[in-house]
């Protein structure tokens, strides 16, 4: 778990090297990740994990905050 | 003939009083209760104003209905409206005030905290919610305003980005926008079936059509909220809800959704016109809806806010591969466009030059700004007869042999992110406004904005990034600051954008 966390919130970083953030911050309605930045990191997660990410999943409740992200993420991981 | 805006309501109203006019993700209008609100709001302003006219009002809300019935109240009342993108920092609404320097600022019930909070250089006095206006009664004399108005007094002035640090406010007339009207009802065919998509900020002119033409046509306009267009799949599902059949977006908003896969995966059941306008649209995206959906009507439009929203346009009729550029096509009705070369000639074929307008659709200028205004509406060189106005759009164009316009590039350093017009300019005045910083160049990569500055004193990029939060809109912002030893100058003793341009070329190909 903290291990996908460290990695999360590392790819969001390489997207915004700028930005302040922590665990709970409202990515979304802080403009952290605007369409272009949550294209990207989509895109780093699936490659990083190896997973598919569904596009119904790519959604407000999976990818509000990096809690969220890395909740989503570890549930992908384990039903590989 | 038709001198306001307001005489498509009142048809539309006379024939569909009951029928949606707009809706939003939480309320929805119809034409009868909007030209009643709408009266009522003009009523209360009258009483605040009395029977001043012509005078800027400002709508500071939260994109919604509750905007369009404001531009209305103001527009019945014989002024002009402006629309605030209250999501800007607010040192950038203050210089937008202070600019416009509005008579009165509408707002309504849940914005009104938005303005208290934050530090805006207003006199509180003149701020007036629109709820608070619903219980006016409805002066008879509105139809004297109305019938004093004339067709090239301001219909709104809109905020676009200045090179200079102070955005430009673009007036905009009553006659400009009933030209493009019927333009646009007799070319794309919109009548009362026609259900928009809209996705323009109304701070920004492509809100401009949609707008109108559900008001001129008795259509009927939903909102789509900003967050569906970054979850394509519930964007699907709320264009099919709403049975939308006509989008107009800037084209950042359909190659989200070309990339998002939604186009394979799901449908847009009820989708018949995708028109594009506010950048260039590439072709790869474009085939790839044309792949899916090859029986829709596709078009490109083109044109700046100062010649009100667009000024050419180009129906998609053949087939591009992905290494073409889409035309902008020809001039639209009414509108004649001359492209003229450094001599200021008209360009031989094949030939690069300036894209220049000409006819009612110009703007009246920039508010407040003469100076500015003469410096690109200017006396038509090829005319030494009589008055007549060109505007010069900075935009260098060429015609192809089929004798369409093809876009080629800027003659500044304006540019174009995600449909948003950005003057480089803008951001590098903010950054020479962070303390520390010696010198700032922007410059665009085509994929970003780089920040590049030479400092006075020892400063992180996150300070630097953190300031210029406070002052530009976040699509300004850039995603990459690189502080440098000292920006090389050029021959015209400024900071040398070629050079940089090169280096961030370079280290593009390095990475």
């Amino acid at each position: 778990m903290e291990e996908i966390e460290k990695k999360i919130i590392e790819l969001i970083e390489e997207i915004q090297p700028y930005e302040e953030f922590d665990k709970e911050t409202n990515l979304l309605e802080g403009g952290i990740l605007d369409s272009v930045a949550l294209f990207l990191l989509v895109q780093e997660i699936e490659e990083t994990y190896n997973i598919v990410i569904d596009l119904d999943e790519i959604a407000k409740e999976n990818f509000e905050n990096v809690m969220n992200i890395v909740n989503f993420v570890k549930d992908k991981v384990d039903n590989k | 003939m038709k001198k306001s805006v307001i005489e498509y309501l009142l048809e539309s109203r006379e024939k569909y009083p009951n029928k949606i006019a707009f809706k939003d993700e939480k309320k929805e209008i119809t034409f009868a209760e909007l030209d009643r609100k709408a009266r009522c709001i003009a009523s209360g302003i009258r009483k605040k104003l009395g029977s001043q006219k012509n005078e800027p009002i400002a709508v500071y809300m939260e994109k919604g209905i509750d905007c369009i019935v404001a531009f209305m109240g103001i527009v019945y009342s014989g002024n002009f409206y402006s629309p605030i993108d209250i999501h800007s920092p607010i040192e950038r609404i203050n210089i937008v005030l202070n600019t416009l320097k509005p008579v009165l600022i509408l707002t309504n019930y849940s914005s009104e905290k938005n303005i208290h909070t934050r530090q805006l250089e207003i006199d509180f006095k003149a701020v007036m919610k629109i709820e608070d206006a619903d219980s006016e009664e409805i002066e008879y004399e509105l139809e004297k305003t109305l019938s004093d108005q004339l067709d090239v007094d301001p219909l709104y002035t809109l905020f676009t980005s200045g090179s200079t640090g102070v955005p430009k406010g673009v007036v905009i007339s009553h006659r400009a926008v009933i030209d493009y009207m019927e333009w646009l009802s007799d070319t794309f065919h919109f009548d009362n079936n026609t259900i928009f998509g809209n996705q323009a900020p109304f701070y920004f002119d492509n809100s401009i059509l949609d707008i109108y033409q559900t008001i001129k046509n008795a259509a009927t306009m939903v909102i789509i909220p900003e967050k569906y267009f970054m979850f394509h799949s519930q964007l699907v599902d709320f264009v099919n809800e709403n049975r939308i059949n006509t989008f107009f977006w800037v084209p950042s908003a359909l190659i989200a959704v070309a990339n998002s896969g939604v186009l394979k995966e799901t449908r847009f059941c009820t989708l018949q016109k995708v028109l594009f306008c506010g950048e260039v649209m590439p072709v790869k995206p474009l085939n790839e809806w044309r792949k899916y959906y090859p029986d829709l009507l596709y078009a490109n439009l083109y044109g700046p806010t100062e010649i009100t929203d667009v000024c050419s346009y180009y129906i998609v009729d053949r087939e591009f591969k992905e290494e073409e550029s889409l035309p902008i096509g020809k001039a639209c009705r009414n509108t004649e466009i001359i492209v003229l070369n450094e001599k200021n000639e008209l360009v031989q074929p094949g030939e690069a030059g300036e894209l220049c307008v000409r006819g009612i659709c110009l703007s009246l200028g920039y508010y407040g700004q003469f100076e500015k205004t003469n410096e690109v509406f200017i006396q038509n060189p090829l005319n030494t007869r009589y008055r007549d106005l060109i505007y010069r759009t900075g935009d260098i164009v060429k015609y192809n042999e089929l004798g369409e316009i093809i876009y080629l590039c800027r003659k500044d350093s304006q540019i174009k992110y995600q449909g948003h017009r950005i003057e480089l300019g803008e951001i590098d005045s903010a950054a020479y406004s962070v303390n520390g910083i010696r010198q700032a160049c922007a410059i665009y990569d085509g994929e970003k904005i780089i920040l590049y500055c030479s400092t006075s004193k020892a400063i992180l990029e996150k300070e630097i990034y953190n300031e210029l939060k406070e002052k530009i809109p976040k699509y300004m912002m850039p995603k990459v600051i690189r502080i440098l030893e000292d920006i090389p100058l050029n021959v015209n003793g400024k900071l040398d954008r070629v050079w940089l341009n090169k280096k961030s070329r370079e280290e593009k190909a390095r990475s």
